[in-house]
């Protein structure tokens, strides 16, 4: 009687750590990640394995990976953001434009000027999506064109940031950048806040189906409104840091990234659906992207592939999702 | 004082409901203001002439961008694959070595057949992705907005020059004092317009877009109508792609970066819904012309090119919000005070029976 249990028991496992694979997107792509950093370290050891390539990667995901905690939050409870990158241009442009316009102006009263304005879009944005009910895509496709708009008539040109500033994006701890740790710590929060606490879990029902979360006693508006503040505060710390690392403001700066950073929320497991994804997902998806780039740099690929490849592993991804969730959704 | 109740809300009825003819009121303003401020500038053939060139690609791709949004979905992708019919039409003509594959100058027809072959092949992908694998429209778009993009860029590089004369011509022609794509614009958007609002194949897409579910118990086959509405959308985009190259005289792998957000703009702006179910060619037409109207006003007026997307923006949310609040306010009672009175009409013939 023993015996046959143990097989069935073992099988079982072994179809769980399959399931656990297929389901549990963060993990995949974090061996995803692993067997690709072990391939390029045997091709290239030279320049894949040292020191400064790996700081440098820390360094340029910062951005994606800070910005795409904002957005998998959104996506989750259904909706996006496409103002982001027009948002934290503007921040870095009110910033530099204030301090140039006025070099005594105290340094952290700028900085928090720039963010609340950024904030203020986000609190916009949320405004017109939840309680006057424009489409989100809308919304924020027409506040990204206002946004961007903003940051290039401030900032046409590059505005240089004072040191004090810049001290904030360039200085090296402990070996790595300090955007690396703002990043660390904004992922832990997110992942903290969207994993664990009862406010943010609503987000999931927001996302799975508003009306119902609304019948049981969910204020969707009011959580949909704290998200997108959270979004556009997220967009104004990273338009902030992007200049002080930078060293300057400018008004075109990161053009296209919202749609970037929709692309690896979407590959880190979220859904644009919505009641579906991890901060942990949406931080391999950033990860897993920086390091397709990176390769592709390094491999030298010729750049007009690039976006085909992206493209092409975007398809792959939410093909395998659907056709996973065929396969697994169901019998869950 | 019932007729004239009944005129006011005809009146209010077709101003909140006809986005075409409220635009086209505002466009009607707009172009008095200019002229009598600008004069001259503004007010004359040439300005006219060159207004309707500069929009002759978003209105043709604003077509399909709008059957898309009615039924539902969208395309992001339009402006990829736009620069993808005009890439390959031009490696067509000219020749070129691909992937080590040799292709020898075309005649131009068939230079043409392949470019839009390639679109519509871009357009069947989009299709096949959307309705048969099941893919969200949006992300399925966006990744193919890269895949088409990178193709394009591969295959027509940065710029493919000196086009055959042969070929320009079909686009640097003038007739009656307008350039030919000009008319190639009026003509795609006459009949756009008439298939979605008088065939039924078309006025599918509204179903589509009103409820999915239940066109489909009604018999439509929503995936095979969605397939040939990228299709049709991957054709236009490549019409548009053609039309465009012959007017530059070459072509390129990135030709109108982002025009797909402007159309999508001018659809929403004219009247569509990313809900689906609503929205018209015609209010469409008007809602590309409008914002260029706009534009164009901007530059004679001097104020810094940076203000258009500002302005566009606000437009843009200034256009739906003012929808919403209408149809909440005036919307039902416009139906229902139509309804009270068929009623009224109906118990008064029963009455008088």
């Amino acid at each position: 009687m023993q015996e046959p249990r143990t097989i069935e028991a073992r099988a079982e496992g072994q179809a769980t750590i399959g399931r656990a694979l297929l389901t549990n997107r963060a993990l995949s792509l974090l061996i995803l990640v692993l067997l690709i950093s072990v391939v390029m370290a045997i091709l290239f050891p030279r320049y894949f394995v040292n020191y400064y390539n790996f700081r440098q990667l820390l360094y340029y995901l910062a951005t994606p990976a800070i910005l795409s905690i904002g957005m998998m939050m959104l996506i989750v409870a259904g909706v996006f953001d496409l103002s982001i990158g027009g948002n934290l241009a503007m921040a870095g442009a009110i910033m530099a434009a204030i301090l140039v316009v006025a070099p005594q102006f105290p340094v952290p009263l700028a900085i928090a000027i720039a963010m609340l304005i950024s904030t203020l879009a986000g609190v916009l944005n949320g405004l017109l999506v939840a309680y006057v009910g424009v489409n989100a895509l809308i919304t924020t496709l027409a506040m990204m064109g206002i946004l961007r708009g903003a940051a290039i008539m401030l900032a046409k040109s590059p505005i240089h940031v004072p040191d004090s500033v810049v001290v904030l994006g360039g200085t090296l701890v402990l070996g790595f950048q300090i955007p690396t740790y703002y990043m660390i710590v904004i992922v832990l929060i997110g992942a903290f806040l969207l994993a664990r606490t009862r406010y943010f879990r609503q987000l999931y029902y927001i996302g799975a189906n508003r009306k119902a979360a609304d019948l049981s006693g969910i204020n969707s508006r009011t959580v949909l409104l704290v998200t997108f503040t959270i979004s556009g505060f997220i967009a104004g710390l990273v338009g902030v840091v992007q200049a002080a690392g930078t060293m300057a403001a400018i008004g075109i700066i990161l053009d296209g990234i919202e749609l970037k950073v929709i692309t690896a929320v979407i590959i880190g497991g979220g859904s644009l659906n919505g009641g579906k994804g991890t901060i942990l997902g949406a931080f391999m998806g950033a990860l897993f992207m920086l390091l397709i780039d990176t390769i592709m740099t390094i491999a030298s690929v010729n750049n007009m592939f690039q976006p085909f490849i992206i493209g092409i592993i975007l398809v792959l991804a939410v093909t395998l999702d659907v056709v996973i969730q065929r396969k697994y959704g169901a019998s869950r | 004082m019932s007729n004239s109740h009944r005129a006011r809300d005809v009146i209010v009825n077709q101003l909140i409901n006809n986005r075409a003819l409220s635009l086209l009121i505002l466009i009607i303003v707009l172009s008095a203001i200019m002229s009598i401020a600008f004069g001259g500038i503004f007010f004359s053939w040439s300005n006219l002439s060159g207004v309707l060139l500069n929009l002759v690609s978003e209105a043709i791709l604003v077509i399909g961008m709008m059957y898309l949004i009615v039924s539902g979905v969208i395309d992001l992708s339009i402006g990829a694959n736009l620069a993808l019919g005009g890439a390959i039409t031009g490696i067509c003509l000219k020749g070129s070595v691909i992937f080590g594959l040799v292709i020898n100058p075309q005649p131009v027809a068939v230079a043409i057949l392949w470019g839009l072959f390639a679109s519509c092949i871009g357009g069947l992908l989009n299709g096949l992705l959307v309705a048969r694998v099941g893919v969200n429209a949006l992300i399925a778009t966006l990744a193919m907005s890269k895949i088409i993009g990178g193709a394009a860029l591969y295959i027509g590089g940065s710029e493919i020059a000196d086009l055959p004369d042969k070929f320009n011509v079909l686009s640097q022609t003038r007739v009656l004092g307008f350039f030919i794509p000009i008319y190639y614009m009026i003509i795609l958007v006459l009949i756009g317009a008439i298939l979605l609002s008088r065939f039924r194949y078309f006025r599918r897409f509204y179903f589509i877009g009103g409820n999915i579910r239940s066109a489909r118990l009604s018999g439509i086959n929503v995936g095979n109508t969605l397939i040939a509405m990228f299709v049709l959308m991957g054709l236009l985009a490549g019409l548009a792609g053609v039309i465009f190259a012959a007017r530059m005289g070459n072509a390129s792998g990135n030709t109108l970066p982002n025009i797909e957000l402007n159309v999508i703009t001018a659809a929403i702006i004219g009247g569509g819904s990313l809900s689906g179910g609503k929205g018209t060619v015609a209010g469409a037409f008007m809602g590309v012309l409008f914002i260029n109207l706009i534009k164009t006003s901007m530059v004679i007026a001097g104020i810094d090119i940076y203000w258009q997307p500002i302005i566009v923006g606000t437009i843009l949310i200034a256009a739906v919000v003012i929808d919403i609040v209408l149809q909440e306010r005036y919307g039902a009672s416009v139906n229902l005070r139509k309804l009270q009175s068929v009623r009224r009409r109906t118990l008064g013939q029963g009455a008088g029976a």
